[in-house]
């Protein structure tokens, strides 16, 4: 009889607590099997690695049988048969079907967590879909003088426009075979975990992209500044920034390149908030704006991923659109059918059809720092 | 991209009105000559392109119910993607001395022109050629005033087109 908790011991490779637990779990199931019982004697010993698939082949072997509709057959014939297990439909589309259902849920609690509700807003919709948004001119209308029983000679309009956004497939593929998943040495659920969050973590890279690469773009003179931190220029591009908005924006940046946020004079330098030194690292309020810290995650490479630490942006706050519209249209997992050698290896790829592109009719203010 | 005709003008309305059919792809400011009424739907006349040697043009109004080459209705709100389809009836109106309308670039010969230049009709084109006198003989639209017109394209920066108004001049 084979030691039925090698699995387990699989599960807990590291904390001593539970190491600790599983240890005396395994002795007492050792000492259960151990004991003569009814004349069977049970052997209990480290099994190789192919002991264990072999053993697991064997606890199978009547319901591969069973699925495959063949009677029992000698022991030597089974070595050939537990592919027919593997290439059950259900079973090769299990984990495709986990991946699809656990990215769909896990984006948009992941996506606002790492802050990307403040840049972008997610559209869905399926296989192919085109994703077109209406473009509607903010601006008013002028007002000049006129007589007293004449009409203008010129009439003015507003011109309405659309915008589609183009998708394309973002994937990535893994491997794993059907021993190492039954014997514990791959953790199916946590790679399709890790399948979502890697995901949803390039989702963020290239809205923060697109973000930075729309922002380096603007080109007005109103709305841009250079140089070592001016207060009353940078006053001045909030200002023009905030009232083509209609409503007053926020200070956003990297919290290191917040750092330079603060009052120009040596002496007014004294009414550096506790913030700035206790809680956030920059000052939560500037001159009646607020002060917003843009958060750093990390990539798939553990490289950081967010603001450039030489930026700030005046940025538009409490309105309805953000500024990036991110399309979804298809997500879609599946195991290569071409995959069916003899460990059974299942090559599981995962894609989703995605769009990032900055859509909207706000203004961003920016200052690159010296 | 089509062109647009703007209505700024306030005597468009007291203008003289047609409506006919051309084989072509027509948009908004093409300037049109008005022929016969067809024989088989009287209400309507035969529309054709300008051609030299004529007087007096008809201006199309913007097709306000777009349809794609196929028919079906198209799916962009961007007035300068509209345009009547070969063979759809066309609404247009008869410009007489002094009124006004305006036209973008997509609607002139070269793509822009500037005040003080004249929008002539050209043989057989959809389009005005942009002159510097003007030409006798030959309906003649001076441009008097120029505007910069937003078309917002989602970006930071968004877009604009230059609407140019011209004033219907007599062409003796």
């Amino acid at each position: 009889m084979s030691k039925k908790f090698d699995t387990v011991a699989q599960l807990s490779a590291k904390g001593t607590v539970e190491g600790a637990y599983i240890k005396s779990v395994q002795d007492y199931a050792r000492f259960i099997v151990g004991n003569d019982k009814n004349g069977i004697k049970a052997e209990v010993t480290t099994l190789s690695e192919q002991e264990r698939k072999e053993g697991i082949n064997k606890q199978f072997q009547s319901l591969l049988f069973k699925y495959a509709g063949k009677p029992n057959s000698a022991e030597g014939e089974f070595d050939r048969d537990y592919k027919i297990y593997a290439s059950l439909d259900n079973v090769q589309k299990m984990a495709g079907m986990l991946i699809s259902v656990a990215t769909d849920a896990v984006t948009p609690i992941y996506a606002n967590a790492m802050g990307l509700a403040m840049l972008a807003e997610f559209h869905y919709g399926g296989y192919n879909d085109s994703f077109n948004y209406e473009i509607n001119d903010p601006s008013l209308f002028d007002v000049t003088r006129m007589g007293d029983r004449d009409k203008h000679t010129a009439s003015q309009r507003k011109e309405k426009t659309n915008k589609p956004i183009n998708t394309e497939f973002f994937g990535l593929t893994t491997i794993t075979n059907l021993a190492e998943i039954l014997s514990g040495e791959s953790m199916v659920a946590e790679d399709i975990m890790k399948m979502a969050l890697s995901m949803n973590v390039k989702l963020y890279t290239l809205v923060v992209e697109k973000f930075k690469e729309k922002t380096e773009a603007i080109s007005d003179a109103t709305l841009i500044g250079s140089g070592a931190f001016n207060e009353k220029s940078w006053m001045q591009k909030l200002k023009a920034c905030s009232v083509a908005n209609g409503s007053k924006c926020v200070i956003l940046g990297d919290a290191i390149a917040l750092k330079d946020v603060i009052p120009s004079t040596t002496a007014l330098q004294i009414l550096i908030s506790d913030a700035y030194n206790t809680t956030l690292g920059y000052m939560d309020r500037f001159n009646t704006y607020q002060v917003v810290g843009f958060e750093t995650t990390s990539n798939y490479d553990r490289s950081a991923v967010g603001l450039a630490e030489n930026r700030i942006y005046g940025f538009p706050m409490g309105t309805n659109t953000k500024l990036i519209q991110v399309a979804v249209g298809a997500t879609m997992s599946f195991r290569d059918e071409d995959d069916k050698n003899e460990d059974l290896s299942a090559r599981i790829s995962f894609k989703r059809q995605l769009g990032v592109d900055l859509v909207t009719t706000q203004k961003v203010a920016r200052w690159n720092l010296a | 991209m089509s062109g647009i005709l703007y209505e700024v003008g306030k005597n468009i309305p007291k203008c003289d009105k047609v409506s006919g059919t051309i084989n072509e792809v027509i948009y908004g400011g093409t300037p049109l000559v008005v022929g016969n009424p067809l024989a088989t739907d009287f209400g309507l006349d035969a529309l054709t392109l300008y051609a030299t040697g004529g007087k007096q043009v008809a201006i199309a109004y913007v097709c306000t119910k777009p349809l794609d080459a196929q028919g079906y209705p198209v799916r962009t709100i961007d007035r300068r993607e509209y345009a009547y389809q070969a063979n759809r009836i066309i609404d247009a109106f008869i410009p007489e001395v002094n009124v006004e309308f305006g036209v973008i670039g997509a609607n002139i010969t070269g793509g822009t022109s500037a005040v003080g230049k004249f929008l002539e009709p050209a043989n057989g084109s959809k389009l005005f050629a942009s002159n510097d006198t003007q030409t006798a003989d030959v309906p003649s639209f001076e441009v008097v005033r120029t505007y910069e017109q937003p078309f917002e394209n989602g970006t930071f920066e968004g877009a604009k087109e230059t609407v140019y108004v011209v004033r219907t001049r007599y062409n003796g």
